[in-house]
């Protein structure tokens, strides 16, 4: 545990802040990287699944809070089998659609209408399969309640085009959290839609303020190019394409980050457990400042950094976050966990389903 | 016997007990203030080692133990050998060095050589409505998003159909094909899309001084359309996305874009492969139609100086092999290739020519003092310029050969082998040069 920084929560009487400590480093976590890459490329993919506990269990490994370490015990076994049903529907998904299109609004309506059951499996399967101090983490939401939130309310946010976006993403984020427990201690979290409206309005002025400036601009100069007043080698003809896209892509990330820590701070303000709260100060400067920070070093190295950006990405998170315990609650471990598939989360993954935690 | 401090969790609560683990004879005790355990050492499953991370111990019954002595853990338990492998190179930082030279040559290998022989085999497999539906879309999406109808007169379209179709059925050609015609500010262009479609934008009939010139572009291609290139590039394109995206696949999407950035210049290298398997098949295709392969060469010239200016399709322009080696070659295998090109000539070069005929230099070529020598000069609005005294925009270095290839029409070659072909304006914002 970390001594107590400035920005942190305001501690009263009998509680004490934990914060939590990573253990690893860059360079271990771009060993065991590079390695489970290198056997990932080898087996055409296959180790995959293996690569992949391995990488979490380093990460949850290196995580201490309040001097232990989390446990991450996935069986890739489990984990290669839902790879494979995805890849089979992402196929199927992709061969359909070229061979008759109207079918890919069939993939979607079933993908829709499945993604609440799909939300919650992968839900649980992290959940059960993520531990501390020897008890397993519990999601327990059912699909129907799922599907209350994520096709019900998301209706809502069709039929407004939009305008119930903040509220959704409140009660989506409520939802989630509210159905995870440690052991048999359910966490709850109540989040305030208005405050949601604050951060998202700002969020998407940030946006506009960066994307429509460098919009005109690029435009205008592409009609200088058309008239001919830019003479370019062929070599850097590209450069016409590319740069348009450059203040629109930096105006999201900007708004995007903002957003991020924004939400992120807010959410797990909100968020409580028995006799433990949590609290979160990330600086949306600083969260652009390490997006931009990643990107570059990133492109740079084709690839070679990432490392390093995770290690650099999950410190920082884990820096400005905080536990709160009133006295020393001790918590009760869920005997009837069954095992969950990981079907599901696999094709969360692959389908880019963003859950939202 | 070996003596472990570790932490205890009984699995049923959080609470913490520390403990010390004794084992020996094939049993492991676990003992601290409230605990006394004795388990079968075969019984006790145990984490897989992974840098210095702790170490668990699953006991029987749901509990577990933890441990920062991962050597001693080590000692105590049997090492599977992939196990100690992983380890082995995870921990030691040569064996990481290598490992970073591995993947590199893996996805060289991968991207290089797995993939096109992996597009092959389904490119072959392909069914052919599935290719159909392809270009179809294809098309549909650049019309609705870049192109509109061709502002060419039916008449000329079905001349230069016919033309097409000829030249087609001269150079044996079997495969299906669809000529389209499109208007687009994108400017003199043309591109085979999968399932045979060849798009041919109004800019290039107008840049194209002949019918054979079109003929010659058209031909490069078919030679697309014959070896399905536009499917493979597409295919191969998906291919590489997905192997960059398994790579990257741990870290958010905002950051994957940039690394897959290298692949997009690997994508360009076997296109090239292609042009040329497209220039040959149109070099091929127009001596059988008894057409000058040379004007192939001089369109590829020109399409190339109007290249500098305005958008072009990306893969138009970047993917395609230089410029000057693709004419160099069209002109080899023409009839009349080498003689222009070579010196002692006496022609009289009258007007005003350049590169282009909106550019601001043009090019005077006048008869040296020594017989049988051509200086090339440049001209600007002050005048003209020996060459190697001043060089704007349009570059010649040293004393050049040229090729007559029609009346309007001059092919400059440089020393260094680089062409640009010079066309004569007939208006000019420039002061006429007077020739000698």
């Amino acid at each position: 545990m970390g001594a107590v920084q400035g920005g942190a929560a305001a501690v009263a009487a009998g509680e004490r802040a934990v914060r939590p400590e990573f253990t690893g480093t860059a360079s271990e976590y771009f060993r065991v990287w590079i390695v489970n890459l290198f056997f990932t490329l080898v087996t055409l993919g296959i180790y995959s699944a293996w690569a992949k506990v391995r990488k979490r269990r380093y990460l949850y490994g290196c995580t201490r809070l309040d001097g232990e370490s989390f446990d991450y015990f996935a069986s890739p076994k489990a984990v290669l089998r839902g790879r494979i049903v995805a890849v089979a529907i992402f196929v199927a998904y992709a061969l359909a659609g070229e061979l008759y299109p109207p079918s890919q609004f069939a993939f979607w309506g079933i993908g829709a209408l499945a993604l609440p059951w799909l939300l919650v499996k992968a839900l649980s399967f992290n959940a059960r399969n993520s531990a501390y101090r020897g008890l397993r983490f519990n999601f327990d939401a059912t699909p129907r309640q799922a599907a209350r939130v994520y096709l019900g309310m998301g209706i809502v946010v069709v039929l407004t085009a939009g305008l119930a976006l903040p509220w959704f993403v409140a009660r989506q984020k409520a939802f989630v959290a509210s159905h995870h427990a440690f052991g048999t201690s359910g966490f709850r979290c109540e989040l305030p839609a208005r405050s949601f409206y604050g951060i998202y309005i700002l969020a998407g002025l940030m946006a506009l303020a960066f994307a429509v400036p460098g919009a005109a601009l690029s435009g205008y100069l592409v009609y200088l190019q058309m008239r001919g007043g830019i003479n370019l080698p062929q070599s850097l003809g590209w450069l016409m394409w590319v740069l348009p896209f450059v203040p629109i892509y930096a105006g999201y990330a900007i708004a995007y980050a903002y957003a991020q820590a924004r939400t992120a701070n807010l959410f797990w303000s909100h968020v409580q457990g028995e006799g433990v709260r949590f609290a979160s100060t990330l600086s949306a400067w600083s969260l652009i400042k390490l997006y931009f920070g990643n990107l570059f070093a990133i492109a740079g190295t084709a690839g070679m950094l990432i490392p390093w950006a995770v290690v650099r990405t999950l410190r920082y998170r884990l820096d400005n976050f905080s536990m709160i315990v009133a006295g020393t609650p001790v918590y009760a471990g869920n005997p009837n966990l069954a095992p969950v598939g990981a079907a599901s989360q696999e094709l969360g993954d692959f389908f880019n389903v963003d859950v939202g935690v | 016997m070996s003596v472990i401090q570790a932490v205890y969790f009984d699995g049923k609560t959080s609470a913490r007990h520390p403990v010390t683990l004794l084992a020996s004879g094939g049993r492991i005790k676990v003992v601290g203030a409230d605990v006394g355990l004795e388990f079968d050492a075969r019984l006790v499953r145990r984490s897989l080692r992974i840098g210095d991370t702790p170490r668990w111990l699953y006991l029987p019954g749901g509990g577990a133990c933890v441990t920062n002595d991962n050597a001693a853990i080590d000692r105590i338990t049997r090492d599977k050998r992939y196990e100690k492998l992983l380890h082995r190179w995870e921990s030691r930082p040569h064996y990481a060095a290598a490992a970073v030279l591995l993947v590199v040559a893996m996805l060289w290998l991968l991207i290089d050589r797995g993939v096109p022989a992996a597009v092959e085999r389904i490119a072959e497999h392909m069914p052919v409505e599935a290719e159909a539906t392809l270009g179809r879309q294809t098309l549909q999406s650049l019309d609705e998003r870049l192109m509109q109808p061709s502002q060419l007169p039916a008449s000329r379209q079905a001349a230069l159909r016919d033309k097409f179709a000829d030249l087609a059925a001269k150079a044996g050609n079997t495969s299906p094909y669809r000529l389209e015609f499109r208007h687009t500010y994108l400017g003199a262009n043309a591109f085979a899309l999968p399932a045979g479609i060849i798009v041919l934008t109004d800019g290039l009939v107008d840049l194209a001084k002949t019918d054979d010139e079109i003929l010659g572009v058209l031909a490069h291609e078919l030679g697309h359309v014959r070896g399905r290139h536009t499917l493979r590039r597409l295919l191969e394109g998906s291919a590489t996305a997905l192997i960059i995206a398994g790579v990257t696949g741990d870290i958010a999407s905002t950051t994957s874009l940039a690394a897959a950035a290298p692949a997009l210049l690997l994508q360009t290298h076997y296109s090239r492969d292609n042009e040329r398997e497209a220039d040959a098949f149109a070099v091929q295709a127009m001596k059988s139609a008894q057409i000058d392969p040379a004007y192939f060469a001089r369109i590829l010239v020109r399409l190339e100086a109007i290249g500098r200016r305005g958008p072009g399709i990306p893969s138009f322009i970047s993917t395609h092999p230089e410029t000057a080696e693709r004419a160099a070659l069209a002109r080899a295998a023409s009839d009349q290739g080498s003689r222009p090109l070579a010196r002692g000539e006496h022609v009289d070069f009258t007007g005003f020519w350049k590169a282009n005929c909106e550019q601001l230099y043009g090019i005077q070529l006048k008869p040296a003092a020594k017989p049988g020598l051509y200086s090339v000069s440049l001209c600007g609005p002050a005048g003209c310029f020996d060459s190697g005294t001043h060089r704007p925009a349009t570059t010649v270095q040293g004393d050049p050969s040229y090729a007559v290839l029609s009346a309007e029409e001059i092919l400059v070659r440089e020393t260094s082998g680089r062409d640009t072909s010079y066309v004569k304006c007939d208006s000019s914002v420039m002061p006429e040069i007077a020739d000698k």
